[in-house]
């Protein structure tokens, strides 16, 4: 009657069944909530415009937005900001997620942590948290987040939390501040705690638009010293087996929306606005004013990304490299207003 | 003894099948037709009796073949953490 899936590898099979059966019933699956965009540190690089007008949804918003997602099939609530620690009424947020029967992933910095916290997450049981540490030493981190004394806090957060038993992915944006602490990087990460971490090279545009942050993204000289530093990283950490795999030309159409944003994914915004996804900022409406369900099934903006999955772009299904490339469509997006073309970051990226 | 749905289990039918997230564990669960049923059954309070009744009503089976398997699945339920045993 029961079947289960115990295995990492079968797991995983099970989870892909769930996302795909989800894509094509249009269920809103996965969730981003971006709960505030006040923060208390600065990352120089980061997307979010920190600070910016409009009122956060209040908990009574939000828990009539829960009971809609919950009849909507949404399985999993991805919880971020700014920090969202900075809400004062977070604790009782995260309190009413679980009781309502979601699935919730953390993002935080982590450095609002006491004991107390530690406490109240061993009875929450987030399904994990993701936690940014941009360098292995508070020099590098601390240079990044603009806040003396953030590297200690994050550190320490992510060292209890693993210790507990959570799981906390450490991640990193790699740019030309700290590229050059992926050894370390690796190592500390290795140290604090068990999970996978995860690191990009791409930085994404502010959410108005400006590209200010452009100047952190590294070099080509840059991205291929850093390669070279992973390639001997792994090299002597797995034998001479590993290697990045090498495309070869691959015959397939690469839609505009190759993700699951507007069919099984949607983003949140603070005070409300509904997007495809977080780095797709397209309003497709406000829950202050419609319905979440209404706003999903008919908007014209989710109903345009849908209609976008049809439509494949030349260059990238042309481009013998698109099997191993990640674009995303909310960075072309961003940079160029465009959803239905390549993006630079990502194309130099599988070419370097 | 009787039993209780993990508080840690989310869980959600999508056309007539139960999937079940046990977070902490980091496993995922299908159910088949007949486990999606029970597990409906299950998350309705309905006492055992009331759930043998209602599935042989629906997939007519022998009551007798309906207990065995019923107390199969909630053993295999509580082995994987998803029901809770309550003294």
């Amino acid at each position: 009657m029961v079947e289960s899936r115990l295995n990492e590898k079968e797991d995983y099979s099970v989870w892909q069944e769930l996302r795909s059966k989800a894509k094509e019933e249009l269920i809103p699956m996965i969730i981003t909530l971006e709960l505030t965009y006040r923060c208390n540190l600065r990352c120089k690089h980061c997307y979010v415009e920190f600070d910016k007008g409009g009122e956060e949804l209040t908990i009574s918003e939000l828990d009539g937005l829960l009971d809609e997602l919950k009849e909507m099939g949404t399985f999993l609530l991805i919880l971020t900001g700014g920090e969202i620690f900075l809400r004062e009424d977070i604790k009782d947020i995260l309190i009413m997620i679980k009781q309502k029967g979601f699935a919730q992933r953390i993002f935080s910095n982590g450095t609002l942590f006491d004991n107390s916290w530690y406490d109240f997450f061993d009875d929450l049981q987030p399904e994990r948290f993701e936690i940014s540490m941009y360098g292995s030493n508070p020099e590098v981190h601390d240079s990044i987040t603009g806040k003396a004394g953030s590297f200690e806090r994050t550190a320490n957060a992510v060292r209890e939390l693993s210790s507990r038993g959570h799981e906390v992915v450490v991640k990193t944006v790699w740019m030309k501040d700290n590229y050059r602490d992926f050894v370390n990087w690796m190592n500390m990460v290795e140290e604090l705690t068990e999970a996978v971490p995860l690191w990009t090279s791409i930085i994404a545009p502010l959410d108005n638009g400006s590209f200010s942050n452009r100047k952190y993204i590294l070099t080509n000289e840059q991205i291929k010293e850093l390669r070279d530093t992973q390639l001997e990283y792994f090299k002597n950490k797995y034998g001479e087996e590993y290697k990045i795999d090498d495309s070869t030309p691959c015959d397939i159409q690469i839609p505009s929306i190759p993700c699951s944003a507007g069919f099984s994914y949607a983003g949140i915004s603070p005070d409300g606005c509904v997007y495809p996804c977080i780095q797709i900022r397209l309003k497709a409406g406000n829950i202050r004013e419609e319905s979440f369900r209404k706003i999903w099934n008919d908007s014209k903006i989710m109903n345009f990304i849908r209609d976008l999955s049809n439509n494949p772009i030349d260059e990238c299904s042309k481009c013998m490299y698109n099997k191993k490339c990640m674009r995303c469509p909310g960075i072309s997006w961003l940079e160029s207003g465009s959803l239905s073309v390549a993006n630079w970051q990502f194309c130099r990226q599988v070419r370097i | 003894m009787k039993y209780k749905i993990n508080p840690d289990a989310v869980y959600r039918e999508i056309n007539g099948v139960y999937y079940v997230l046990l977070p902490r564990d980091k496993t995922i669960h299908r159910f088949t037709d007949v486990g999606s049923l029970i597990w409906r059954l299950i998350d309705k309070n309905f006492s055992e009796s009331e759930i043998i009744k209602e599935v042989v009503n629906q997939y007519d089976v022998e009551e007798e073949v309906v207990l065995n398997d019923l107390e199969n699945f909630i053993k295999e339920l509580v082995e994987k953490k998803i029901l809770l045993k309550i003294e």
